[in-house]
């Protein structure tokens, strides 16, 4: 029971610096009607006409080319970070011109029936299932490029990490390294206390299927770290989104200070967290961090149909 | 949407550097298909130029091959832009506005200033010839394209000819094609020519622009400077105020009439040779003698007679006083004797297309006429003639105050002839008569007395209408026997005959009645050209029709022959009659079955089609319906819930209908191997089911709710 992606429904057309041609097109004609009068030539009128109906194409057939355009993401990393660089491979069945808003990113002419490149950049961490773009487009003549907003489903989630801050610790609670080296799974998944419904997030090797198939919901296996062993950090974010930002920054460059010194880390997801997370690397963290607390991209960290 | 913001310290630059900015080179054009087709466009513009007559041959010819050369090495040089180039081809440009500038002083110091538009092409041509050496990049193939229908503009200001039309065609299939190339080169999708896109364009630009003329009332020719009047051919006439030309190849000679029962030439009708002889029997071809732009069509008057001997009309004995203008275009005309009120003031330009009598022919009262010569003669009957032979090419404007008025308002004009108006030798002429016609006299009082006709008009309309409904119009009529009255002849013989019999005899009737009339002789309007918005007259649209004189209108044209359909003066109404016209003779039935065929199969195929894409298993089916409601209901399922979780969630919002268990079922049937793993086979549960989506439809109703 698959069912296709597509895009959001289209946003409200606008054209782009219309004053130019349209003042140009009007400007024409009448100078066109002027000439038409003076010499009393029907064939001044019908070129006149002939080019109003050029004019008319040019200035208003975009509108629907751009209300009718279909373009999808053909591909999308599964990690990005804030601040860098997210390439995406964007596929339009007519020509136009893609600009990302959100994020935001470079405005790049995509061909019909090609495939092309377009360079996002996120700006905040979180989780993207859906970008906003302003596509545009001036078929058939290119006299006056007509727009609209629309949300283009990303083939698969992109988790954006937040960027590293430059160093810095923070968030730290419990900061005394323990002895053990983190080298048996067993040791860093802890003892096994029981099952638990699962979460976004979890890891899918953590997926306990005996308990999935006895209670017929996805159920992941719940342990105790040995917490003593560990640098236990908190993440807990402000709610002001600079802030968070910030703060995810500093505490993925605390995480980052820990794991570079060899000192194994563990995470705890606010104060409703059920049980702490291993990170063990850097871009474990920054999937964690991306998704602590609200999703700074609102709508677009949704799920799209 | 944010745009990157200009570099600091832009806004400082100096003039130069801007202009060194701005005349930055760009992206080299490199599509050859959007070259080739600007290259056209140029060479129509200029070619259409020299068929209108405002370029010669030569300089035409040589400015394509400059267009050709010059865009090859565009093309060429398009990555390597050569400043000294430039500077060479403004200097160019210069010189050639400068030779502009000195065509215009020195038309204006011989007061040609409409003639302007020959250096004016002159100019657009040389500039476009010179511009093709240096245009590399998108923006200067699509100046060279605008540039290019500008050229087409300035000739469809002196194009009279249908002729013209092909040059329109290239030039709007050249701008749509080019337009659209440049479209493609601007998004990188390739240097190719769209057809599709092209067609779709060219159909609706040609929908907007019929629509437009359809619209737009036709273009009335403003007076600014002065009207159109040229001559290719100047040739001086030896009799001077005397009719020549028309009859021959030799347009200096005499007008004389055609032979009995032969072909007269296409410009020689027999009424504009002097006298009109009922007698004479002649054919005339379809070959068009004139293009006409007026205002408002009507009869386009040559000459009047007012002198019947019973088979000829001569003109009127004072025709031996003549009237000279001199002094040059324009000619002021007299207001003539027993003129009405002056109308509305209707501008008639004439495009002769061969050789013609040396009549200027105009709608009634004509004021003003712009002719290029020193002189023009006024006859005494209100004809306009020419000192100079009537040649092909020879442009004249007319400036009428047509008095033209309706039926209604001539029955207003009640007064009888005061025998002040009867002493006119005007009138006397018209009401002159060779006999008493006692028979006609008693024919036309009968018809009168029938029809209770007291007013003029009323007499007039009776007479004509007893005209159509007893006598028939044909060119194929006996010839007249020596000495046999026409009139007789027509009303109590053959009652067969075409415009020259059927006028005389109203004619003569009405002068029976004590009703001043005279024989007119010119042309009608021929059929309406709405492109060129000019009327072709065509040799066969000679013809000759009565003047009656109402006291407080002047003289009134009335035509008894037919009828005759005026052309409408409005390309849009013209237009839109044809196409209904046309439509209306289309076989509709046959049009209509394969239209509907074809409407019901497309209909079959796209059901069918969608019939497929539908799943085939009940599961299936049912799963989609859930999911098509649920977004009715404002709750549209998400990526990746499955079909469980989306029932438990809409079951949130519908508490009282087990759509978990419908859910559940299906994913059993869907899922469950028992059942056929992935057929879907029909479950036993499918009745529940059913009966839980349709209590979802009825909860959910038929409206779509708001997203939630």
């Amino acid at each position: 029971m698959s069912r296709a992606r597509r895009s959001a429904p289209a946003g409200r057309l606008r054209p782009e610096r219309w004053a130019g041609p349209v003042t140009s097109a009007l400007l024409l004609l009448f100078v066109w009607a002027a000439v038409a009068h003076a010499s009393g030539s029907g064939w001044v009128q019908a070129l006149g006409a002939l080019a109003a109906g050029v004019a008319l194409v040019g200035l208003l057939a975009p509108a629907l080319a751009t209300n009718r355009l279909q373009v999808r993401i053909e591909a999308s990393p599964d990690d990005a970070t804030s601040g860098r660089p997210l390439r995406i491979k964007v596929r339009a069945e007519s020509s136009c011109r893609l600009t990302p808003v959100r994020p935001a990113g470079t405005p790049t002419n995509l061909s019909a029936g090609k495939s092309t490149e377009v360079e996002l950049l996120p700006d905040r961490r979180g989780l993207l299932r859906a970008i906003e773009v302003d596509l545009s487009s001036a078929a058939p003549f290119g006299l006056l490029w007509w727009s609209c907003r629309r949300h283009l489903a990303l083939p698969r989630l992109v988790v954006v990490s937040p960027a590293r801050a430059p160093s810095g610790r923070a968030g730290e609670e419990v900061a005394e390294p323990g002895s053990a080296s983190p080298a048996s799974r067993l040791a860093e998944e802890g003892e096994r206390r029981g099952s638990r419904e699962y979460q976004v997030g979890d890891s899918p090797r953590r997926v306990d299927w005996r308990s999935t198939a006895h209670t017929g919901s996805l159920m992941v296996k719940e342990s105790d770290l040995s917490l003593e062993r560990f640098v236990r950090l908190r993440a807990e974010l402000p709610e002001e989104p600079l802030a968070a930002e910030e703060a995810a920054s500093r505490l993925l460059a605390a995480i980052c200070g820990h794991l570079a010194e060899g000192r194994p880390v563990v995470v705890e997801l606010g104060e409703g967290a059920l049980h702490p997370s291993r990170v063990t690397s850097e871009r474990q963290a920054g999937r964690l961090l991306a998704r602590v607390g609200k999703n700074p991209w609102g709508a677009l960290g949704e799920e799209e149909r | 949407m944010s745009r990157p913001a200009a570099p600091a310290g832009e806004a400082n630059l100096g003039l130069r550097e801007r202009l060194r900015r701005a005349n930055a080179p760009v992206r080299p054009e490199d599509s050859v298909t959007f070259r080739l087709i600007t290259t056209v466009a140029v060479v129509t513009g200029i070619l259409s130029c020299e068929a209108v007559g405002e370029l010669p041959a030569s300089t035409a010819l040589l400015a394509v091959v400059a267009v050709a050369v010059g865009m090859a090495f565009s093309y060429l040089a398009r990555n390597r832009p050569r400043q000294w180039l430039k500077v060479l081809l403004a200097a160019a440009v210069i010189g050639v506005f400068a030779w502009f500038v000195n065509q215009v002083l020195q038309a204006a110091g011989t007061g040609q200033l409409v003639s302007i538009e020959v250096p004016l092409a002159g100019l657009f041509t040389w500039v476009q010839a010179i511009h093709s050496f240096d245009v590399p990049a998108r923006r200067d193939l699509l100046f060279s394209l605008a540039a290019a229908a500008a050229l087409v503009t300035v000739a469809g200001a002196q194009a009279v000819s249908a002729s013209f039309l092909v040059f329109a065609a290239v030039m709007l299939v050249c701008c749509v094609a080019g337009l659209a190339c440049s479209w493609r080169s601007m998004t990188g999708g390739g240097h190719g020519l769209p057809f599709g896109l092209l067609a779709g364009s060219l159909v609706i630009i040609l929908a907007v622009a019929i629509g437009l003329l359809i619209v737009l009332p036709a273009p009335r020719a403003t007076q600014n400077l002065s009207l159109p009047h040229s001559i290719t051919n100047f040739l001086r006439l030896p009799n001077d105020g005397g009719l020549a030309g028309g009859s021959g190849p030799n347009p200096t000679q005499p007008s004389h009439p055609g032979k009995p029962g032969g072909r007269v030439g296409v410009g020689g009708y027999i009424g504009f040779s002097g006298n009109l002889d009922t007698a004479d029997r002649f054919s005339l071809g379809s070959k068009v003698i004139m293009r006409v732009r007026a205002d408002s069509p009507g009869y386009f008057l040559g000459l009047t007679y007012d002198t019947w001997n019973g088979q000829s009309w001569l003109p009127s004995r004072r025709d031996r006083g003549i009237t000279r203008l001199s002094g040059g275009s324009p000619f002021e005309l007299p207001v003539p004797g027993l003129a009405g009120p002056p109308g509305k003031e209707n501008v008639q330009t004439f495009y002769v297309e061969t050789a013609l009598p040396n009549i200027l022919f105009a709608t009634s009262q004509p004021t003003e006429v712009f002719f290029p010569s020193r002189s023009i003669i006024l006859g005494n009957d209100g004809s306009i003639r020419t000192t100079v032979a009537m040649t092909a090419g020879t442009v004249y404007t007319v400036v009428s105050a047509d008095n033209e008025v309706s039926p209604a308002l001539l029955a207003t004009d009640t007064r009888p002839l005061t025998r002040r108006v009867r002493s006119f030798p005007a009138i006397k002429d018209a009401l002159q008569l060779p006999y008493p016609y006692p028979r006609a006299a008693a024919l036309a009082r009968r018809i009168v007395a029938r029809r209770h006709a007291r007013t003029t008009v009323a007499k007039v309309e009776a007479l004509e209408s007893w005209i159509a409904g007893h006598t028939k119009y044909t060119l194929d009529i006996p010839p007249l026997r020596p000495g046999q009255d026409a009139v007789n002849q027509f009303l109590f013989g053959s009652r067969r005959g075409y415009c020259e019999q059927i006028s005389t005899a109203l004619a003569v009737m009405l002068r029976t009645l004590g009703i001043p009339a005279r024989e007119a002789t010119g042309y009608v309007p021929g059929p309406y050209d709405p492109l060129s918005n000019l009327y072709e007259i065509q040799a066969k649209d000679a013809h000759a029709w009565v003047q009656v004189y109402f006291p407080k209108y002047g003289w009134q044209n009335f035509d008894p022959t037919a009828n005759v359909p005026l052309a409408p003066s409005s390309p849009g109404s013209y237009l839109a009659h044809a196409i209904l016209a046309d439509a209306g003779r289309l076989p509709l039935v046959p049009i209509g079955s394969v239209a509907g065929a074809g409407l019901a199969g497309y209909g079959a195929f796209s059901l069918e089609r969608r019939r497929r894409s539908l799943p085939r298993s009940f599961a299936g089916r049912a799963a989609l319906r859930l999911e098509r409601l649920g977004k009715r209901a404002g709750l549209p399922r998400r990526r990746a819930e499955t079909l469980s979780e989306y029932a438990r969630r809409l079951e949130g919002r519908y508490p009282k209908i087990a759509l978990s268990r419908a859910a559940a079922v299906l994913e059993e049937a869907h899922y469950s191997a028992g059942s056929g793993a992935g057929t879907g086979r029909a479950s036993p549960h499918e009745a529940e089911v059913g009966a839980i989506l349709r209590a979802f439809s009825r909860q959910v109703g038929w409206w779509r709710h708001p997203r939630r």
